[in-house]
């Protein structure tokens, strides 16, 4: 296993009370393999990220019973080790590529930083030299006069392809990809996803893809892992979770896909009704209860756990197959 | 090829200096400061006496083209016979250098103490922040001359009283910057590939908050003329025979009105001066803001 979390809590301490942000979530990640993050804005999916990452801000409160990244125990380290672990072995793209490089400096520089910091061996030729490298194999045309450009002189694309070519300077084990494509337009959505998954199989390398969009994570995930309220409720194969989904909010989310359901011009989108609950209150029993249309008693009174079954799902009752 | 990109993208530089040299204001400013900087540079030069030699035969003669004046000495002699002009000359050596230093280390102390009191917040910040508070609560000028009187007069003290002064500007500056620029994502990006958090504060963040540091640098180079000026004055700054204007001020006072060039001519100079950097620091603010905006 590359990566190995079980248990995982976060909870924050606010002045308006306790948020338990993340609970008791395990998942793990094998070499080479993507796993897809799916659910809701609020449910979680962002700050395991920064969890993973170690960049969790001073007002959380991270416990968990096994948090492992190649057989290092990453709630030990120490901020110098993670300075070392960030960007060599984990590395992370953003949701908004415009934001995420920095004004001030034209891209090749931002990229040599990245390898300044992490590949000493290198001179400064051959960080310049591979600068160039990296651009051309995220498919950046003219790579050595797109060095030389700002960030504000690049489209959304561009951007993302050389926050791409940050993230895999030094070759990491983990790339997490927070969302790599929302900012973008549809084509240019499926060219990053091409890349990710060429640069991937070159490297070997591991990929957490955040989305909320089940179309992105259907053809491009192993695996895919349904969050909600700071809980893994559902996770499988795709295949197993888009086509023959067992819990009753993965099944409203399908079901809400544009085309899914009633396809004659301008049919109501079906949706899912309520909302997130707030994680100062939660609901007790099942998270997902109050919006379920197969809640029972059973599902306010006790909290299902993820089965250990392949196909993993909490729910007292999984939709039967198809 | 290689020209055809350059000209296609506009360097920050080149949209900057379009963007300054349309205010009329700050070029002449600029003209102004290029002219003191030269005149400082060149003093040896350009001088035709010695700052203190003196000509016993011409005591306080008028300038050349006023009426009594000689053309020996062109702005005039003061009550011991210095050449006015050689004084001035050299006065904008010691008024630069003052300007130049007391915004090296106000800036320099400033930008960093602003930079942990923003990056860290929490009890850093308190700490610094109510620091330069106390640093605020006093009368600018009050606090040089506290900071003189304790250290003894003396040009280099003068400068280290005036930066002193100027410290709780560019904090309060840089730490306002700091504080909008660590909530973007190019600072948690940098966070991800491994950066320390010294290397975030100066070499992400800092460059970020560059625009308005340079306005206030630019003000604070005027701010710190003018109070050196002041010290020069009262006596607390730079010592008698040195060709300083705030000096040449005080040692004149007594023939205000018998012979008033020798109080106008430096009094100009320090408005010359005091001008021409506010208004590069007007210019400056005016063509560097709205690229903060976008």
């Amino acid at each position: 296993m590359l990566l190995d979390v079980k248990n995982l809590n976060l909870k924050f301490q606010t002045s308006k009370g306790v948020i338990h942000a993340i609970r008791d979530l395990s998942f793990s990640i094998k070499q080479g393999e993507t796993l897809g993050i799916v659910g809701e804005s609020g449910c979680g999916k962002s700050i395991t990220n920064l969890a993973l990452m170690g960049l969790l801000p001073d007002t959380a409160d991270l416990s968990a019973e096994k948090l492992e990244f190649e057989g290092k125990q990453l709630l030990k380290l120490k901020e110098k080790q993670w300075q070392k672990i960030r960007g060599a072995d984990i590395a992370m793209i953003f949701q908004d590529p415009m934001t995420a490089l920095n004004p001030c400096f034209t891209v090749g520089y931002q990229i040599e930083e990245t390898l300044e910091l992490h590949r000493k061996d290198l001179s400064k030729e051959e960080r310049k030299e591979f600068v160039f490298e990296l651009l051309d194999q995220v498919g950046i045309p003219a790579p050595r006069e797109r060095a030389k450009s700002y960030a504000h002189e690049l489209s959304g694309g561009m951007s993302q392809r050389v926050m791409i070519a940050q993230a895999i300077a030094c070759n990491p084990k983990l790339l997490i990809a927070d969302e790599p494509t929302t900012a973008l337009d549809v084509t240019i959505q499926d060219q990053i996803l091409k890349l990710l998954k060429d640069i991937q199989a070159k490297n070997n390398m591991a990929m957490i893809l955040v989305t909320h969009d089940l179309g992105v994570v259907a053809e491009n995930a192993d695996r895919i892992q349904v969050m909600y309220a700071g809980e893994v409720i559902e996770s499988g194969t795709s295949k197993e979770v888009i086509h023959a989904p067992k819990h009753p909010y993965t099944r409203g989310l399908l079901d809400s896909l544009p085309g899914s359901g009633d396809t004659s011009f301008r049919a109501h989108l079906s949706s899912i009704s309520g909302m997130v609950p707030d994680l100062r209150f939660r609901p007790s029993g099942c998270q997902f209860n109050p919006r379920c249309f197969k809640s029972k008693e059973e599902c306010t009174s006790s909290r299902p756990m993820l089965n250990q079954e392949d196909h993993q799902v909490s729910c007292f009752f999984p939709m039967s197959e198809g | 090829m290689e020209n055809n990109i350059e000209e296609k993208i506009d360097h920050p530089l080149v949209e900057f200096w379009q963007q300054f040299s349309k205010n009329k204001g700050a070029i002449f400013g600029l003209i102004i400061i290029v002219l003191f900087t030269l005149i400082a540079l060149l003093a040896p030069l350009l001088s035709p006496y010695g700052p203190t030699s003196i000509d016993p035969e011409y005591l306080r003669i008028p300038p050349s083209f006023s009426e009594g004046g000689s053309f020996k000495y062109i702005f005039g002699t003061d009550d011991v016979g210095r050449d006015l002009l050689s004084r001035l000359i050299y006065g904008a050596q010691i008024s630069m250098l003052i300007g130049f230093f007391v915004v090296i280390i106000s800036c320099g102390i400033g930008t960093i103490l602003g930079l942990f009191s923003g990056y860290y917040g929490g009890w850093v910040d308190r700490v610094i922040m109510r620091m330069i508070d106390i640093l605020m609560a006093f009368p600018s000028i009050l606090l040089a001359i506290v900071v003189v009187s304790v250290m003894g007069p003396g040009i280099s003290n003068a400068i280290i009283a005036v930066a002193i002064v100027a410290i709780p500007g560019f904090t309060r500056i840089v730490r306002a910057s700091v504080l909008a620029e660590k909530k973007k994502q190019y600072v948690m990006a940098s966070k991800t590939f491994g950066a320390s958090s010294l290397r975030i504060m100066f070499f992400e963040i800092l460059p970020n908050c560059m625009a308005p540091l340079i306005v206030q640098a630019s003000l604070g180079f005027s701010d710190g003329i003018l109070n050196a000026a002041a010290l020069g004055f009262l006596g607390l700054g730079a010592q008698a025979p040195t060709p300083e204007w705030g000096i040449m001020l005080a040692d004149a006072r007594p023939f205000i009105e018998s012979s008033p060039w020798m109080v106008t001519l430096p009094g100009i100079c320090i408005l010359l001066a005091v001008l021409g950097f506010n208004l590069l620091g007007d210019g400056l603010r005016d063509a560097l803001d709205p690229r903060l905006k976008r």
